[in-house]
């Protein structure tokens, strides 16, 4: 079984997570100690931001330790005594401070608590000073002499053998290495050179075959279709020429004869009895359609100027309902914009294989020899360990340089076997894909200039002959076919013309003779017919409107809305009530709420009345009509019949108008604003008016989005701000915006939903070019990122690009390390530059997901932060 | 006709090599001092040395800036033409601190000292200012996979104005 642990090291700036695998066979001693390492790099990381940071000094994480927690007796120098309480805990807190010197020589005082399992709690100050606290061991007082030596040969025996094995494995496992990455440098450059070899030669046997084939085949083909087209052309040519000579000759003898034919034809007689008839009917018709629904409604006008008998007026809803009632329905028509509910957010569900940490060279153990012997416990176990702790550094400070040094040498090896085993191979496909493309060139650029040249000289002989023979054969035909089209084109203009002459006449005389009788018995049958039908239908609708309910000079959507009819009685009878109904639709149904469509008059239209009936019908226009011209139909039935019909215009608007107030500049990742100005356009005060601004998410992130304004009188406007910050690399945004506001009732008073194309200027952009979805996973993720200097004009200053994991709240994420400094020091950067480099990050663990951001500072000046989910 | 492309391939590559062969351009080549640091500043052709105030010294060969050179933790004066203008050749001088080598997963790193310049290649005269900036704290991180290269420094670098002393 294998389990990772890190090595925690510092002293430098720059933290080294360097990572160690635990492998079976290792001795007890060492494995509690690098659990303990881990547990507490764990807890540490745990409460810092992030996996990893910077700037631990001091502390090096090797002392061997008991399990449960307890301090080896011996292990450290006895004038640095160790303070210790345990207690049963289940936190984790760990505080490291101290100094670090070039010996590394630590001091610690430390309280500890401990589970007696893997949970600890400990804080390490070193100081440099030691204190004793209640429960601790005590130094001992007179020092066993044999532990200074203990120490000293551990350490010597155990470097010996950590370099014997260094010594014994680096030259082998080098020379390995090296052959490998020789073998394969030496085959890629020598393959390439033969390929390219291979490929010369197949361009010159290529151009040879090309450009002989090309010559021959150019030659014959020319000849063919210069043949071809000089005959067919020269048929062509002729044809045209016979086509027009022969219409030039005959086409004046055709028209004289069918002008001739035409004189003697019965066109004028025709003409005359056609307009006689034509006339006649076009007086009776104009009688019906003009006079006689004019006269009907000189009758009507007529009777409706006539002054009423009376006057009446009433409410067809005496006790109106509460506005607040249907106020409250149209709040739920209220909901957010399909932008504001938000979209689902994408999943992707894209895993890149899961990096997992490689294998760092470490001893196998193979020399592990601690031999000698000591009289006291004490001193055997500061032997041990110190041989435990030499081994593996003996190890690696000697494998190190040897692995390298045979590694060149395998490289040097590799390369002449790779170079060999490539020179071995055939090249045939070099060759022919030379061949291929030399011989194609070759062959175009023959066969282009021979075919031309054939194709010329055989046209040039074939047309000339062609054409002659073939305007001799056609002369004829054409001569025929032109002196007939030009005869009967002649004939029917002249027929055409006599008989429109004729038939205008005779219907102009018709029409005068017969006409003025028509229109007399035209306007006495209307006149009739009009009075006929105001004794059958006596009640007149004289108008319709839609009125508003809370008098500030608005038509609001939301806002409940009555009609009011004015209806003329001609009779003298009252008309019942109940037998009057009045109807609403509108037009387009969308844009309107209709509560109550169909309502009889609640009282009796008395007799020859003019009467007003307001408060009846009732509805709401809604939000998305706004701006728009309404229109609704509003029909007033008697008895079930209908008596007239009004259409009605409305032009419904919000009583608060937002608009951008200035055109907005954003920056990726840096606080700007969007500047809104809203105005009261209605006739009354709002009070304590909630401005709110939605965006989409994905695109920018809102500081604050909703601001209070004050009241609001008539006609006022002012301007609020919105602090928003951007977050996309594009150099502009196309960016939905709904602004909306909310009188001191709660009521949506104003709302503007509309699209802007709003620029994003930085003077540092940043992309990251690669998927990041893989931070999901546990392992290293390569992050690659470009970064580009957009506009600044500063020269000679470095640029410092530093990375946060965060979480959707904006909490810095644990469970990850960025491999390498961080910040990353980039070197400046031109305008116009483009910066291409890896953020390595390691995750420690399947994990939800989050938010990378990448932050860059010109010399500390902040320029953009750029934030990607992953 | 072949035989003349063929010149004229050989001599751009002569030029192109000759800018970023590491060698420093003659107008650039003297004795400075920055007046207000005293910090002293002789280029040679292939060579340079920078004298601070406080007694301490760097001396270093003039190179082509490369990978491996980086790699291997050479100090040196590192030059390269400009990625956005080829008039402009960027100068690293870099000083490897080899206590603070790192490496994990193929990525290393480590502290340096670092200089930085920027000459005109166009310059054809002596000039007679150079401005550098100059960190003790800079860092040079290595891809070894892909064999990329970066080298920074933290904001607040010095800046010497080197003027050129007079014959």
């Amino acid at each position: 079984m294998k389990s990772l642990y890190i090595e925690y090291e510092a002293g430098t700036e720059l933290a080294v997570y360097r990572p160690v695998w635990f492998s079976e066979g290792e001795n007890g001693g060492e494995m509690i100690r690098k659990v303990i390492s881990l547990v507490l790099i764990s807890s540490m990381l745990g409460s810092q931001t992030g996996w990893a940071q910077v700037n631990q000094t001091g502390v090096t994480r090797q002392g061997a330790r008991e399990p449960g927690g307890n301090e080896r007796p011996g292990n450290r120098p006895s004038s640095n005594p160790r303070t210790g309480t345990n207690s049963s805990t289940g936190t984790a807190t760990t505080t490291h401070t101290g100094t670090s010197t070039g010996s590394r020589t630590r001091s610690q005082t430390g309280t500890r608590s401990s589970t007696g399992t893997s949970t600890q709690t400990r804080t390490n100050t070193s100081t440099g000073t030691s204190t004793s606290g209640s429960g601790t061991r005590v130094p001992t007082p007179t020092p066993d002499p044999n532990i200074e030596k203990a120490r000293a040969e551990g350490r010597q025996d155990g470097r010996q053998d950590g370099v014997r094995e260094a010594k014994a494995r680096a030259p082998s496992e080098g020379l390995q290495e090296g052959r490998r990455i020789g073998f394969q440098q030496g085959f890629d450059r020598c393959s390439k050179e033969e390929a390219e070899r291979a490929y010369n030669a197949g361009v010159q046997v290529g151009l040879r075959d090309g450009s002989a084939r090309g010559d021959q085949e150019g030659e014959a083909r020319g000849e063919a279709d210069g043949t071809s087209r000089g005959v067919s052309e020269g048929q062509a040519d002729g044809v045209a020429r016979a086509k027009v000579d022969a219409a030039q000759a005959a086409g004046p003898v055709g028209t004289r004869d069918g002008q001739a034919q035409a004189n003697q034809s019965d066109a004028a007689q025709r003409g005359e009895t056609d307009g006689l008839a034509k006339g006649d009917l076009d007086a009776l018709n104009r009688a019906n359609t003009v006079d006689y629904p004019q006269a009907r409604k000189t009758f009507r006008e007529r009777r409706f100027a006539e002054e009423p008998a009376r006057r009446d007026a009433f409410s067809n809803r005496p006790r109106l309902a509460s506005p607040t009632a249907l106020s409250a329905m149209g709040e739920k028509n209220n909901g957010v914009s399909l932008f504001e509910s938000g979209e689902l957010q994408k999943k992707i569900e894209a895993f890149l294989g899961a990096d997992s940490f490689g294998v760092q060279v470490n001893p196998d153990r193979r020399f592990y020899n601690p031999r000698r012997t000591y009289p006291t416990e004490a001193a055997m176990r500061v032997y041990l360990d110190e041989y435990a702790r030499a081994y593996p550094a003996g190890f690696q400070d000697e494998y190190g340089s040897l692995f390298l040094r045979a590694r060149e040498d395998g490289i040097r090896d590799g390369i002449q076997g790779g170079c060999a085993d490539a020179r071995r191979r055939n090249y045939q496909q070099s060759f022919d894909q030379g061949y291929r493309v030399a011989f194609n060139q070759a062959y175009d650029a023959a066969f282009k200039m021979n075919y031309d040249r054939s194709f010329q000289r055989a046209y040039n002989r074939e047309f000339p002959q062609a054409s002659q023979q073939s305007y001799q054969s056609s002369y004829d035909r054409f001569y025929s076919e032109s002196y007939e089209a030009a005869r009967v084109s002649a004939y029917d203009a002249r027929v055409v013309s006599l008989y429109r002459s004729a038939f205008s006449r005779a219907h102009d005389a018709r029409f005068a003779e017969k006409y003025p009788a028509y229109q007399q018995d035209a306007v006495r049958r209307a006149e009739h017919d009009e009075e006929l039908d105001f004794e059958a239908n006596p009640l007149r609708l004289v108008d319709a409107q839609v009125l508003e309910a809370n008098a500030n000079g608005l038509i609001e959507p939301n806002e409940t809305l009555h009609a009011k009819i004015v209806l003329r009685n001609f009779s003298a009878k009252v008309l019942a009530g109940q037998s009057i109904r009045a109807r609403i639709r509108a037009i387009d149904s969308t844009q309107a709420v209709i509560a109550i469509a169909d309502e009889a008059l609640v009282k009796d239209v008395r007799d020859l009345s003019v009467t007003t009936v307001s408060d009846i019908l009732e509805l709401i226009v809604n939000e998305s009509a706004v701006g728009k011209l309404v229109k609704l139909e509003i029909e007033v039935l008697r008895d079930g019949k209908s008596i007239g019909t009004k259409i009605v215009d409305l032009r419904p608007q919000f009583m608060i108008s937002t608009a951008i107030a200035e055109a907005p500049v954003l920056h990726e990742g840096m606080p700007a604003t969007i500047k809104v100005r809203v105005r009261n356009e209605s006739q009354s005060e709002v009070a304590a008016v909630r401005v709110r601004l939605s965006v989409d998410p994905n695109l920018i992130s809102i500081v604050q989005g909703e601001t209070v304004v004050s009241n609001l009188s008539p006609g006022e406007s002012r301007d609020v701000e919105f602090g928003v910050i951007a977050r996309t690399s594009s150099s502009a945004v196309d960016l939905p915006i709904v602004v909306s506001a909310i009188d001191g009732s709660g009521r949506r008073v104003g709302v503007n939903d509309l699209s802007r194309r709003i620029p994003v200027e930085n003077d540092y952009r940043i992309y990251v070019a690669t998927k990041v979805e893989s931070l999901r996973s546990e392992g290293l993720t390569r992050v690659v990122y470009n970064l580009k200097n957009i506009s600044s004009r500063i020269d000679f200053k470095s640029v410092q690009l530093t990375v946060r994991l965060k979480d959707s709240q904006g909490q810095l994420l644990s469970g990850f390390a960025i491999i390498g400094p961080n910040p990353q020091l980039l070197k400046p950067m031109s305008r116009g530059e483009q910066v291409r480099f890896v953020v390595p990050i390691m995750s420690a663990e399947r994990n939800e997901g989050g938010v990378l951001e990448l932050e860059v500072r010109e010399d500390g000046r902040l320029v953009v932060i750029h934030q990607i989910r992953f | 006709m072949k035989t003349s492309i063929q010149l004229f391939v050989l001599v751009g590559l002569m030029t192109l090599l000759s800018a970023c062969g590491g060698r420093i351009p003659s107008p650039y080549r003297g004795d400075f001092v920055d007046q207000v640091s005293g910090n002293e500043l002789l280029l040679e052709k292939n060579a340079g040395t920078l004298k601070f105030a406080t007694g301490e010294t760097l001396n270093a060969d003039a190179d082509a800036l490369e990978f491996e050179k980086l790699n291997e933790l050479k100090s040196g004066i590192y030059t390269r033409i400009s990625s956005v203008d080829e008039n402009l050749m960027e100068v690293y001088w870099i000083v490897p601190n080899r206590a603070t080598l790192q490496e994990v997963r193929g990525f290393v790193w480590f502290e340096a000292e670092v200089v930085h310049a920027e000459l005109n290649t166009q310059e054809t005269e002596p000039v007679q200012r150079i401005q550098l900036a100059h960190s003790s704290k800079g860092v040079v991180m290595l891809d070894r996979d892909l064999k990329e290269w970066q080298v920074g420094w933290p904001q607040g670098a010095a800046e010497y104005v080197m003027q050129r002393k007079p014959e």
